[in-house]
């Protein structure tokens, strides 16, 4: 008898269906029956999924498990009939969570928006310190995630230094999704993962040394070297964007060493910047060191001022380089 | 943009490794198959379960973590360190700078604008 996945779905969803019949008329206590009900729900759409592929049919068994899960969210948190302490709301970051990850599955990331939405108008949630931590860490790793892939870094910074901070120390392979964002997040911040971290990780002490490498030294021609050898990788991962975007703190990095071989005046010649790139195999022209500098400066990461007649970079007496940590990203 | 006019003509000192880095990285090895977030093995637990946390106590607080951890911020620094860029390290790229410097003459640093 060969297998049929996309029949076993559509069993299993027409049961989850059913079920939600009497799930809407019972408390909390049902829950641990609905997770169970969509975590299969989930397994048999993956499946159904790769079976379709495979046949070169339609495969949109995720995103029909992501509709059922999120009626599944809608049914807790719409519970009002139940005495707090009893409600079904709290099931609702768990069904969140499952929610996502079939959405990220499907690569339908796009629709976590609407998602998000309805659960920020909700008023009458039990505080989410509450809820089990393995609800909390995963709903922080979706958001953070969310947030991520919108390049909105200083809220996916936030999202992932939560679920980091609180996943179980077993959970490594968790921990290492976490940090494979919050690294380069971290980077990003003038933050470096030390050797403890990354020896704990071999796969991301492999991909990310080198880039901290780079940054400490201020090498950004190795910088751009390394983005080339990980390119492929990190695009898979989808922090390729904000590999790139840490690649300021090491040009950064570089501009601070030529303040500081010059003994840290106020004012630093536009051409000795060029040269210092060209040393560290940066060709460019003299009008692109100065748009490199204009860029640091408006970026924040330096404070002063160019003057163009005078091919001369005028800075600031104190705090000439702001600390990353107060710039935030 | 064609910069080549602009470059001074004599050759210029560059850095020893010249080539791209790449036969100094490794390999990178296979992904992961499984991307997906895993479920947990269980389903709540205390901060004494997050020791990684414990010593990031410093960190979590950016965030919207209201518990906070009790552990101090002692440990966070051997997790991220964010004082690497205080170092004036001496290395030879700031050595040969110098003598690009020197080279250069002072005219350039530190005097004031006419």
């Amino acid at each position: 008898m060969d297998e049929n996945n996309r029949e076993a779905y559509k069993e299993q969803a027409t049961l989850v269906n059913h079920f939600f019949r009497y799930f809407t008329t019972q408390g909390r206590w049902v829950l641990p029956a609905l997770y169970s009900l969509l975590y299969e729900l989930r397994a048999l759409a993956a499946l159904a999924d790769e079976e379709a592929f495979q046949k070169n049919e339609k495969s949109d068994f995720l995103e029909d498990a992501a509709r059922i899960c999120n009626k599944a969210f809608s049914n807790c948190i719409m519970d009002r009939t139940n005495k707090p302490q009893f409600s079904r709301r709290w099931g609702t970051y768990r069904t969140v969570g499952i929610t996502l990850k079939c959405y990220i599955k499907a690569n339908r990331v796009s629709l976590f928006k609407s998602l998000l939405r309805s659960l920020t108008v909700q008023t009458e949630l039990p505080p989410f310190e509450k809820f089990p931590k393995s609800d909390q860490v995963t709903c922080k790793y979706y958001f953070g995630l969310n947030r991520f892939l919108q390049e909105e870094y200083v809220e996916a910074y936030r999202e992932f230094s939560f679920a980091f901070a609180n996943c179980h120390r077993d959970a490594t392979r968790n921990q290492e999704l976490i940090l494979t964002y919050l690294i380069p997040l971290q980077m990003l911040r003038g933050r470096l993962p030390s050797r403890v971290l990354l020896s704990k990780f071999p796969r991301l002490e492999q991909l990310y040394t080198p880039f901290v490498l780079a940054i400490r030294s201020g090498d950004v021609k190795r910088y751009d070297s390394v983005l080339a050898w990980g390119e492929q990788r990190l695009v898979s991962l989808n922090v390729w964007l904000c590999v790139e975007k840490a690649r300021e703190i090491c040009v950064r990095g570089l501009l601070k060493k030529v303040w500081r071989a010059a003994a840290q005046p106020t004012r630093l010649p536009i051409s000795l910047v060029h040269r210092a790139l060209q040393m560290s195999g940066i060709e460019v022209a003299v009008e692109e060191a100065e748009c490199i500098i204009a860029n640091m400066i408006y970026r924040g990461y330096v404070k002063g001022y160019i003057s163009h007649e005078k091919q001369m970079v005028v800075l600031a007496a104190k705090d000439t380089f702001p600390s990353l940590a107060v710039r935030g990203g | 943009m064609s910069a080549a006019s602009d470059r001074p003509p004599e050759p210029l000192p560059t850095k020893e490794q010249e080539e791209p880095a790449s036969d100094s990285l490794p390999q990178l090895g296979a992904l992961e198959e499984d991307d997906e977030f895993e479920e947990f093995a269980v389903q709540d637990w205390d901060d004494a379960e997050t020791d990684l946390s414990h010593i990031t106590a410093g960190t979590s607080n950016v965030g919207s973590n209201p518990s906070g951890s009790n552990a101090g911020t002692a440990g966070q620094d051997t997790l991220w360190e964010d004082n690497w860029d205080d170092d004036d390290i001496e290395d030879d790229f700031s050595k040969q700078l110098r003598e690009e410097l020197t080279k250069a003459g002072n005219t350039a640093v530190d005097t004031p604008m006419h």
